[in-house]
Formats: structure tokens, sequence, C-alpha cells
């Protein structure tokens, strides 16, 4: 799962801080991001048009908030957990801004996969089926 | 299930067959394939009438265009005797509108209708003698005014209309007939008996399927006073003589009908709770306010319908067992709404009127605002858009035509004495759970001390949206509603329906 998520991720972005990218990889953190942003990405999708499901909360608007749930949270866990793991194993040297970007790549990575997601699963949903588009 | 052919006599059957076509428009059940109503009333501008014959052409005009696979709006069909018969010619004067026009008496007088002034003095002195010379003077297409007098002489005519042979060679065996009036007047009460008359004793050489109508199952409702009229000074209707017209009246009806064993079921109406309405002799000036009796009139006519075959039975053209039928609310007070019903018409009418209502109030208060917003709106092939809204005949020129009054029949049914107060027709958003007057609706665990809101209607209008296959958009509109409200009333009135 790790060399998965570390090709797509290095094919993006991270080739170009080849530091930055072994560091994640010899931690295997490429696999847990990747995981976890898909899951919080389907997780929110599945929020707004399945659990909440609203006809008063179905506008594209509404949708644009979650996407930006979807935005906060993998932008949080992507900058916080890997340099919190990096730290702790004593790779002190790299600096804040590579983590700030990749939380910030991979936040807009989530917000791609959310509008993916939305697209595919939107059909089935009751009250937002028509939401954004 | 047969067909019923309905004769709604004068000013107060044109009112209970407006109620009756509120009522099925509501998806109260009848047991009816078809309905027929004839409306005989001279008064060619009875605002009354105008108005019934306008409701009923929307109502079939909405009828026309929809489907009724798990959609009860709209369901019966009601047609007009001239649709039943698909040969006429186009110079066939034969109604197109629900109203039969009395030969004769457009424009003329009770002098003129009778040739008078061709009567030999024998004859003269007869009519002379039964008749004023302000009765000979009335202008018929304006009424009888309180003149059963009149109307039986000049209703008679009706057997030998177009109209009457037309409805003849279209009555079928099974078919029944139920024929609608009021006592204290005029045309009713001169009317009723007439048509009776004419029914049971039809001429089998010049009135096709003679024998049908002679042993046709015939109910009919007759109503008692209900009603006052505000005296006015020279007029000719007196509400202090409906009494005594009414007594009048019965006792020639106990010789003339229930002795004869002429009808099969007579259902008796009336009020002692009365308001007066403003003086009017006839034409558009008479447009009395819709009324709680000619809404359970209506009732009469559904119960009428449920009565089996077996249970009237007709031997000779006279009844086996005539059925004779009053009527009682379960609580007597000057204002009603539905807890105050007996429970079988609380069944019967509670889950349509509430559901055809909370419609109503929703294309009154959210319709607008939901179009082009909500999926049920912009989902699928079919859709009920801004654009639908602007540009469909069916839906500006019919059912909003109809639903106004049907707005205006709670309301004015509201105003009357006895009134009957259903829905609390100003309710807005924040107070939806409080539209239905004297039920209480189960309270949402989520929304403590608050109502329900159009939010929840939307959602369900998206459910019911969703599990219609392809169809027309207006069969799409009818049952979204029809399904929406149904779930409203399932969830909001779990205890009850």
């Amino acid at each position: 799962m790790n060399d998965l998520f570390a090709n797509y991720y290095e094919f993006f972005y991270t080739q170009t801080s080849n530091n930055f990218s072994t560091t994640l990889y010899d931690l295997g953190l490429y696999g847990t991001i990747g995981i976890v942003t898909i899951l919080v990405a389907l997780a929110v999708m599945a929020i707004f048009y399945f659990a909440i499901n609203s006809s008063r909360f179905n506008k594209w608007y509404h949708w644009l908030l979650f996407m930006g749930i979807t935005f906060t949270i993998v932008f949080l866990f992507t900058y916080l957990h890997p340099k919190g793991i990096a730290l702790d194993e004593g790779y002190d040297e790299i600096g804040d801004n590579l983590f700030l970007m990749f939380g910030l790549i991979n936040g807009l990575v989530a917000s791609v996969y959310y509008f993916a997601l939305s697209a595919l699963f939107k059909r089935w949903s009751t009250n937002c089926s028509t939401t954004p588009f | 299930m047969s067909r019923l052919f309905i004769f709604a006599i004068g000013g107060t059957g044109s009112r209970v067959v407006k109620s009756l076509a509120m009522l099925l428009a509501a998806g109260v059940e009848i047991k009816a394939r078809e309905i027929i109503p004839i409306i005989i009333d001279p008064d060619s501008t009875n605002g009354d009438m105008q108005r019934t014959v306008d409701i009923l052409k929307h109502y079939r005009r909405v009828h026309n265009k929809i489907g009724f696979e798990k959609n009860n709006f709209f369901k019966t069909k009601i047609s007009t005797l001239r649709s039943l018969t698909e040969n006429l010619g186009a110079g066939s004067e034969l109604s197109e509108v629900f109203r039969y026009s009395i030969d004769g008496s457009k424009e003329g007088r009770f002098r003129e209708f009778i040739d008078y002034s061709g009567l030999d003095n024998t004859n003269r002195a007869l009519i002379d003698l039964l008749y004023s010379n302000a009765n000979l003077n009335l202008k018929l297409d304006e009424g009888f005014k309180g003149n059963p007098n009149i109307g039986s002489v000049v209703l008679n005519k009706f057997k030998d209309s177009d109209e009457f042979k037309n409805f003849a060679s279209n009555f079928g065996q099974d078919d029944r007939i139920f024929i609608i009036s009021s006592i204290f007047g005029g045309t009713g009460a001169a009317g009723f008996p007439l048509m009776l008359k004419n029914l049971r004793n039809a001429d089998a050489d010049s009135v096709a399927n003679s024998d049908f109508l002679r042993n046709a199952r015939i109910g009919a409702l007759s109503v008692l006073p209900y009603f006052g009229v505000a005296p006015q000074k020279g007029g000719v209707i007196d509400k202090d003589t409906f009494t005594s017209k009414t007594k009048a009246a019965l006792s020639y009806y106990k010789r003339n009908i229930v002795d004869n064993r002429s009808l099969n079921a007579l259902y008796y109406l009336g009020d002692d709770v009365s308001q007066n309405y403003e003086y009017s002799e006839g034409q558009t000036s008479q447009k009395n306010k819709a009324h709680l009796i000619e809404m359970i009139g209506a009732t009469s006519i559904i119960d009428f319908m449920n009565i089996s075959d077996g249970d009237m039975e007709n031997n000779g053209g006279k009844a086996s067992s005539p059925i004779f039928r009053e009527y009682g609310i379960k609580d007597a007070h000057n204002s009603l709404n539905f807890k105050h019903l007996s429970s079988r018409s609380f069944n019967q009418l509670f889950e349509p009127l509430t559901q055809y209502a909370y419609f109503n109030l929703y294309l009154k208060q959210q319709f607008e605002a939901s179009l082009n917003e909500q999926p049920w709106s912009t989902r699928g092939n079919v859709k009920i858009d801004r654009e639908f809204r602007n540009n469909s005949q069916f839906y500006n020129d019919s059912l909003v035509r109809f639903n106004n009054y049907f707005w205006e029949w709670l309301a004015e049914m509201s105003g009357n004495m006895r009134a009957l107060q259903l829905f609390d027709q100003n309710v807005s958003e924040n107070t939806l759970d409080k539209f239905v007057i004297g039920v209480e609706q189960k309270k949402s665990f989520w929304r403590i001390g608050k109502s329900w809101s159009y939010g929840f209607f939307d959602e369900k209008l998206n459910k019911a949206e969703r599990s219609i296959g392809d169809t027309t958009v207006e069969t799409k509109l009818m049952y979204m509603f029809y399904q929406a409200t149904k779930a409203i009333m399932e969830e909001k009135f779990s205890d009850i329906v």
C-alpha cells in the first residue's frame, strides 16, 4: 500500500523534494495518508448525501462547505501526522514548509476525491441527487 | 361498479354537487364507475350554478389528463351527458356542460310559457285561480323565486327534452340515479317529485330503456331549511315561509313518494342553527357561501352508492324496502371541526381532505420556492419546473383554478353558520402542525416544540418522485403530491390513519 501511494504522490508532487519523499516513504506514511485521504472524502461525501440527506441542505454552497470540511480535515491530518512521526523518529531537519505544502496539496487531492465520489454516488441520494449539478 | 346519474335541482342541488366534486378531488372514495351530474336550474345566470359548472369543468379537465396508479386525487370520473354519446351531430344542442337548459324558459315569462293568451276562458279562469298576476309575469330565466307551483309546470318539460331522452338512452340496467333538491325553495321543491314521477313512469313508447328507469335504484337528498334570507321590503322570498313550505312539501312527499315507495333511499338533512344570507332572487347575485350541510349532503351520495344492490331491490317500479336516513354530528357546537364528526364521517373524510388541503397549502406557500431547486422538480426526463409552471395549461387553467375553488369552499364553510372549520388557512411554515384543527399531530423528537417545515414536505416529494416511472408531467405532479401527503399523514397522524 505504501508503494502504491508513494508512486502516486511522487508523480504529482513529492518527487521535487527527494529527502522529504524518502523520509515519508521510509516511515511508511504514504499508505496511511493515502487511505485516510480516501476515507475522509468518502465519509464526508456519505454524510452529506446519505446521512444528512436533507431538502433544506442541498444547495451547491452546502456541498461546497462539505468540500471545505474534507479539505480541512485532510490538510490538518497530512500536515500534522507525518510531521509528528518524523520528529519522533528524529527527522528534524525537514522544513515545516514541506509538510505544510504537502498538507495543502493533499487537501486539494481530497477535494478532487470528494468531487469524484459525489459525481459517482449522488444519484442514490433522495434529497441531494441534483447537488451540486 | 355502476354509473351514477345525479340530478341536481336548483341552487342547493348545485352547491351539493360542488361539495361532491371537492370530496372526489380530494380522493374520497365512491363506489361509482362514473358520475354524470345534470344540473337543472331555469335560472341560467345563477351564481351558484355557474360556479358549480365551472368547478366540474376544471375537475373533468384535470381527471382526463392524469393517471391513477397510486393516486386517488380526482380519481372518480365525472362526465357530461353529451360525452356519453359519441355520434351526436355538430348541430346537436345537447349540453357539453353539465347544465340542462329548459326549453322555452329563456327570456320568457310564465304567462308566455303556458300560452296564457291562447287559452280559452275556462282554462284562463282556472289559471287565474291557481296563479297570481305576479306569478304569471315571473321571468322564468330568473328561477322560480320560491314558487313551486310554477316550477312544477315548467320543469315538467324536462321529460320532453333532448337531455332526458339522451339520458334515458344511455341508462343501463345497473346504473343508479340520485336526485338532490331543497324542500323549502321553488325549483328543488317542485322539481324533485316531478323528476321522480317522470323516471318511474317513463313512457315505453317515447323513452328508451323505460323499463330500466322504472326499476332503477333511485336515491334522493331532500335538504330542509339550513339558511335564512335577510328580510327585504317587497321581496318575494321570505324566510318565515320556509318552515311552512317544508311542512307542506313533506306532507306531499309522504303521500306521493314515501307511501308510493317510489324511492329506494331518501336522505333528510337540515339544521336549526342558521345564518341569514344576503337577499337575492337568483341570477348572478345568488352565490351562497358553501355550507357544512352541503358537504354532508354530498356524503349522502357516497352513502347511497355504498348500499348493496340487494338492499335496494325494486318490484314493478316500487322499492321493496325503502331506506330513510338522517345525519347527526357527535358534538353539537356552532363551530365544528374533525373531532366533532362521527367516527364514520371522520374515517371517510379526514385523510383525503387533509391530504388535499396540505397539497393546496404547499402550492400556495412553497411551490414557487422549490421549483428548479428541489430534485423532485429537476430530476428525471419529465420536469416540473418553472417552465411547466409558466406554460402548462393543465396547471394554470385547470388545477390552480380548481384549487382556488377548493380553498374558497373551505373558507366559506369555515365562515358560515354552523361553521365547519377543518383547517386553519392562515398558518405559516412555522405552524404547519397546527393546520388541521382539532387533531393533534405527532411531535418530532428532533424538533422539540417546533413544527415540521416545508423541508419535510419536500423530502416526501423527493422520495415520491423516486418511485414514479416514465409518465406524463401531469400524472407525475398529482402522483407526487398524493404520495407525499399520504406519507405525511402516516407519519404525523400515525395513531389515526
